[in-house]
């Protein structure tokens, strides 16, 4: 069986510091754009590839007011900087990260029904390339 | 992990509950020796642990059904029974309680899910079945990180 790596483990860091009881991790990468190359020899259009575009990652939480990671993620939200966080999104076991430079572009208290637990939808919104996993 | 022990604790801390049933309580059945009534019998439906990525969230969902039991020569006293134990744990905790506590377990929250009334006839061949009010409460409380040791 070709190696895979399970999601429960993966650990969030906000400059080092770990988001506590997260719940779910959305997806991560980039959307590469393209750019129309079409010239008056063109039998079909024709694109080429532009720059990586980073796409927000959206993480949701047990909300813990007492958690370092939650508050650190949440002061950014509070008082965003013009300097950006440094995360890395950790894989389990194995220690291979995803790293990347960013900001925090959201930090949504959830409450809901009588039987509910307080949740938080985070989201990170990365700034330039990201450094995948390898091997 | 388990909430029925501490269950039948705060129950049996609870002097408008004793004064009904004394200390018949019990776990999932009627002992056979038990032919004193009224009593009550708790039941686990159900329980739900939360995860995290890491670990368990550290805290429960469970449902348990609560059975009050009355002789049928005395049928009031099923009703007054249910009343007495609804009024103990239906929107617990109080307002305001800080660390909600039953027994050991930590309580944050109880919601009445609902009851029903039954009959149950008589095994023995006389005309005196049992009345029972079965009652639904969803238990929200902590629950223990495994240690893994």
């Amino acid at each position: 069986m070709a190696f895979s790596y399970p999601v429960k483990g993966t650990v969030i860091t906000i400059n080092s510091t770990a988001i506590g009881q997260i719940q779910s991790v959305g997806d991560i990468g980039l959307q590469v754009g393209k750019r129309d190359v079409t010239h008056l020899g063109s039998a079909a259009k024709e694109y080429a590839p532009s720059i990586g575009d980073p796409q927000a990652i959206s993480v949701s939480v047990i909300a813990a007011a007492t958690d370092n990671g939650l508050q650190a993620f949440l002061s950014k939200v509070n008082t965003p900087s013009t300097a950006l966080d440094t995360f890395s999104v950790i894989l389990p076991t194995t220690t291979k990260t995803f790293g990347f430079s960013g900001f925090p572009s959201k930090g949504i208290w959830k409450f809901g029904d009588v039987e509910g637990t307080v949740m938080a939808d985070l989201e990170i919104q990365p700034s330039g390339a990201l450094t995948f996993p390898t091997s | 992990m388990s909430l029925g022990a501490d269950l039948r604790t705060y129950l049996m801390s609870k002097s408008s509950i004793t004064a009904i049933v004394g200390t018949r309580c019990f776990k999932n059945k009627i002992p056979e020796t038990v032919t004193t009534y009224p009593l009550i019998v708790y039941t686990q439906v159900s329980q739900v642990v939360p995860h995290t990525l890491t670990t368990v969230a550290g805290y429960s969902q469970t449902r348990m059904q609560i059975d009050c039991y009355a002789s049928g020569k005395d049928s009031v006293k099923a009703d007054s029974l249910a009343a007495a134990v609804y009024n103990v744990l239906a929107g617990f905790p109080a307002a305001g309680t800080a660390q909600p506590a039953m027994g050991s377990s930590t309580v944050t929250s109880v919601v009445f899910m609902g009851s029903r009334d039954f009959y149950e006839p008589p095994e023995d061949g006389s005309d005196v079945g049992l009345f029972r009010n079965s009652m639904d409460f969803w238990f929200r409380h902590d629950a223990a990180v495994p240690s893994y040791s």
